[in-house]
């Protein structure tokens, strides 16, 4: 990082200002440079890229558009984040329950992949599938292909809304690039609409114009495990920047014993992780930035799936991004609009007279595109509209030749009041039709096209009052709804041809309805200057209403055709929960715990057993967490220990459902960095210290863990 | 003679009190770190070997000098403020003295920008709060990083 504290040695984005021009207001200008980049978008990647770093000879002093996280962080002394209201807003004075993780403490915890990182975090619960592949869940209700967590990158969707799940694997992103991951706990559909309805996890990058940041690193420990990365970031003459990342990862399943041959021979193969990046950002004009983002990544691992199943994933995924942000008399502007793509193939234990596994695989396409403007109506009051489009896709299985999803249309709109010195209030609604489509060469089945003709209204909602009755105490009431849109899969319809009556259909079903989370909360945050420190305290209760899931009982009559749906509405399900945090620092030791309560009761309309979800069950009733670091000079330590009270959750393989019992049980990680000199350190971490094998999971047991990282920074 | 003398001594006592800047302490150095950050998110941005001047009693000179390592920075008055990037100013009526297109008027009490006379003034107990006055800034051509506008406290 090349970061400095004052005006004239200030860091690469003052760098990118010339310090004597002129500053001309360019609105004409801007217009026109804006015109000429949408045509740009039209070009390649590549060309873009030269075509706006040509653009960049002509220079003038610029403003930010894109938040520069690290001097903000650095001028306020503390994390700063838009993933509260959209507003870039101080951790201290966001309106919702968050966690910002910086790269300094991820760096510390040894932590190789992301779900390890956000495991430390009070509320959250990470269930290890294997060596390569966990579930993330906020506050309760977690399980395989967990729907209700979205997941971003700088914005950009990364959750999978084919099966509506996060495969955390396939996150374009290498840790050492990393600046810092916001946790946003419960509903935020408001300002992020679909799925962010347990929560939402940002994960911020470093700025490839701001930020100069390079780090290659190598890590090897047990089951023979193989990673390697890099990540470096690229100056184009003064106003143009680039970073490009770029990582693979071999490991080996824990060799532990199977429970049946199918998920032997799921599991007993070797997990890998590739992944590549382009991110680039350029400042057009004093007013104007421009970015491009491409990714990709492939990645293939054991896990559980949407059934509590065994199973076998091979994902592909690629991305592009392109975002214009302009700062304008009207407000902030930012457009920008994405496309993702995945080639998923799920292999899962069947036994038929070919084998004792099967098959699925299809492809999905998501494109979004968003125009915000973010607008400071007085020194008090802030606002920020915005638009979206949004069209979810996949392709039908097993013969393609049908497409089927949705096209949603949202407006939002988000009021930042500060009401006084001591009082804060927020409100967001929004706004989203909802229009199924299905195009394809053969005629559904059950469903006829008519079915896929549906429209569909829905609304959230997020508000937030902070009162902060003294300068150390801050209270903060905060309620949201978020929705739980259908996946597309449970949507879809693959069946070629007409099914002989008296055949079971097993079919995706257009008319399920979304899924609705309600929660209200209320917190209490304490700064213990005593210990360096902070105490807070959070109660809260959940509903959800239109529980939606694969119920595999259920045979209902559609069209004459005897028919199991994929989805279906199957009753609601509430939580009431508490979490209790307590952190400090002192010289040169950190430590943190929280507790955290969940109590859920399920409303559910099938028999239980006959479909493979007890939330009441398999949430852990309580978590306890705890860390404790030392560091001096060169040498920094973790330790982190969690403890889970017990769990039961379905797991099947080649045998049905069945109930299956975690027990109460603590785990412990280590890790030791050493920085051998400025630009070379070495680590060591642990994980699973305790025993040699602990069931984690409903997942096969878990062997102890060790790891070695060797960083050089570029 | 004596009785003049002590005269002369009280005098000037009471004209070096009466020339002293009323208000506020002068800044410490983690205020002067931060208006010195704060400053980074103006435009115009300042050049290199940019003018500064710190009044007396506003903020240690040297300070400021660490602080804005790039700058020219230097003990006056407000009087001598023409074309500086920043004054570092004690009080209201200085930073009214100072004012002019392009320079940044940094008060040492939060007062100064709540009477509309300095661009910026910080806080940094219990927490760092910035304080900018919007008709300051505006009379001196001032403007803000639109980001960095939405997390302070405008006047």
């Amino acid at each position: 990082m090349c970061i400095t504290t004052n005006i004239f040695r200030m860091h690469d984005y003052q760098q990118i200002r010339n310090n004597d021009a002129e500053f001309p207001q360019l609105e004409s200008a801007n217009m026109k440079n804006l015109g000429n980049l949408m045509k740009l978008m039209k070009v390649t990647p590549s060309r873009l890229v030269m075509a706006v770093a040509a653009s960049m000879s002509i220079g003038h002093a610029a403003m930010a558009q894109s938040m520069d996280y690290g001097s903000l962080q650095e001028l306020f002394g503390e994390p700063v984040t838009t993933s509260a209201t959209g507003k870039p807003q101080r951790a201290s004075e966001s309106p919702a329950p968050m966690t910002i993780i910086g790269a300094e403490e991820i760096s510390r915890s040894g932590a190789r992949d992301i779900p390890d990182i956000l495991n430390r975090v009070a509320g959250i619960d990470v269930l290890a599938w294997g060596t390569g592949s966990s579930e993330v869940g906020v506050r309760g209700y977690n399980q395989g292909f967990n729907p209700r967590l979205l997941v971003l990158v700088n914005g950009r969707q990364v959750y999978l809304d084919l099966y509506g799940f996060t495969a955390w694997s396939t996150i374009p992103v290498q840790i050492s690039e990393i600046r810092q991951i916001e946790v946003v706990k419960g509903p935020q559909a408001a300002l992020f609409g679909f799925n962010a309805v347990s929560g939402v996890v940002n994960i911020i990058t470093y700025n490839p114009l701001y930020d100069d940041v390079g780090a290659a690193q190598v890590t090897v420990g047990s089951q023979a495990y193989r990673e390697a990365s890099m990540v470096k970031s690229l100056k184009l003459g003064e106003k143009v920047g680039v970073r490009i990342s770029a990582g693979a990862r071999d490991v080996d399943e824990y060799s532990v014993p199977s429970r049946d041959l199918g998920e032997r021979q799921l599991h007993d193969d070797r997990n890998l992780r590739r992944t590549a990046s382009i991110d680039s950002l350029a400042q057009l004009t004093p007013d104007i930035q421009a970015g491009f983002e491409a990714t990709w990544s492939r990645s293939d691992q054991f896990g559980i799936g949407a059934q509590q199943e065994a199973n076998r994933t091979i994902y592909e995924t690629h991305s592009l991004k392109g975002q214009v942000k302009a700062n304008t008399g009207w407000g902030l502007i930012d457009a920008s609009i994405y496309t993702n793509h995945l080639d998923f193939q799920l292999t899962y234990p069947s036994l038929s007279a070919t084998g004792i596994t099967s098959s699925f695989n299809t492809e999905a396409d998501t494109t979004v595109a968003q125009l915000q403007d973010l607008v400071q109506l007085s020194p008090s009051l802030t606002t920020r509209i915005a638009l979206e489009f949004r069209d979810n896709s996949m392709k039908s299985y097993p013969v393609r030749g049908a497409t089927s999803g949705y096209r949603n249309y949202a407006i939002s709109n988000m009021y930042d009041w500060k009401v006084s010195d001591t009082v804060n209030l927020t409100i967001a609604g929004r706004f989203d039709r909802t229009a199924l489509f299905r195009d394809g060469e053969f005629q559904p089945v059950p469903f006829t096209d008519a079915d896929y003709d549906r429209k569909m209204n829905n609304w959230s909602y997020n508000a937030g009052l902070v009162w902060k009755p003294t300068p150390t105490d801050s209270v903060q009431i905060t309620t949201g709804r978020g929705i739980q849109s259908p996946t597309m899969l449970e949507l879809s319809n693959g069946t070629v041809t007409a099914v002989r009556p008296g055949t079971v259909v097993i079919s995706g079903n257009p008319r399920v309805d979304p899924v609705i989370v309600t929660n209200y909360e209320v917190g209490y945050e304490r700064a213990l200057d005593a210990i360096g420190g902070i105490a807070r305290l959070s109660v809260f209760h959940q509903k959800t209403k239109d529980f939606k899931a694969f119920d595999l009982s259920g045979f209902q009559v559609i069209n004459g055709y005897p028919t199991i749906l994929l989805a279906n509405n199957l009753g609601d399900s509430k939580m009431w929960g508490l979490e209790a945090e307590l952190r400090g620092q002192m010289d040169k030791v950190r430590w943190g715990i929280s507790w955290t309560w969940l109590d859920v009761q399920d409303d559910f309309t099938f028999a239980p057993g006959t479909v493979p979800v007890n939330f009441e069950t398999s949430t852990p009733r309580n978590t306890v967490k705890g860390n404790l670091g030392w560091d001096n000079g060169r040498v920094s330590t973790d330790l982190f220990l969690i403890w889970k009270s017990s769990t039961e959750a379905y797991f099947q393989s080649l045998t049905p459902p069945t109930l299956m019992k975690v027990d109460p049980g603590l785990t412990a990680q280590l890790s030791v960095n050493y920085k051998v000199t400025d630009q070379f350190s070495l680590g060591l971490s642990g994980a699973n210290l305790l025993k040699e094998q602990t069931r984690l999971s409903v997942a096969p047991k878990a062997e102890r863990r060790l790891l070695g990282t060797m960083t050089l920074k570029l | 003679m004596k009785s003049f003398n002590k005269t002369i001594v009280l005098a000037t006592l009471l004209l070096t009190a009466a020339t002293l800047p009323a208000g506020a302490a002068e800044m410490d150095a983690k205020q002067v770190t931060i208006a010195a950050k704060a400053l980074g998110f103006t435009t115009p941005k300042a050049s290199a070997g940019a003018k500064v001047v710190v009044t007396p009693g506003a903020a240690p000179v040297a300070t400021v000098q660490t602080a804005l390592s790039g700058a020219s920075v230097g003990a006056g008055d407000a009087g001598s403020a023409a074309g500086a990037f920043a004054v570092f100013v004690a009080s209201a009526d200085e930073a009214k003295k100072a004012n002019g297109k392009g320079t940044i008027t940094v008060g040492n009490d939060v007062a100064c920008v709540e009477a509309g006379a300095c661009v910026i003034a910080v806080e940094t107990t219990p927490k760092v709060t910035i304080y900018v006055s919007k008709a300051a800034a505006s009379a001196a051509g001032i403007d803000f990083d639109p980001n960095f506008k939405m997390m302070i406290t405008e006047k």
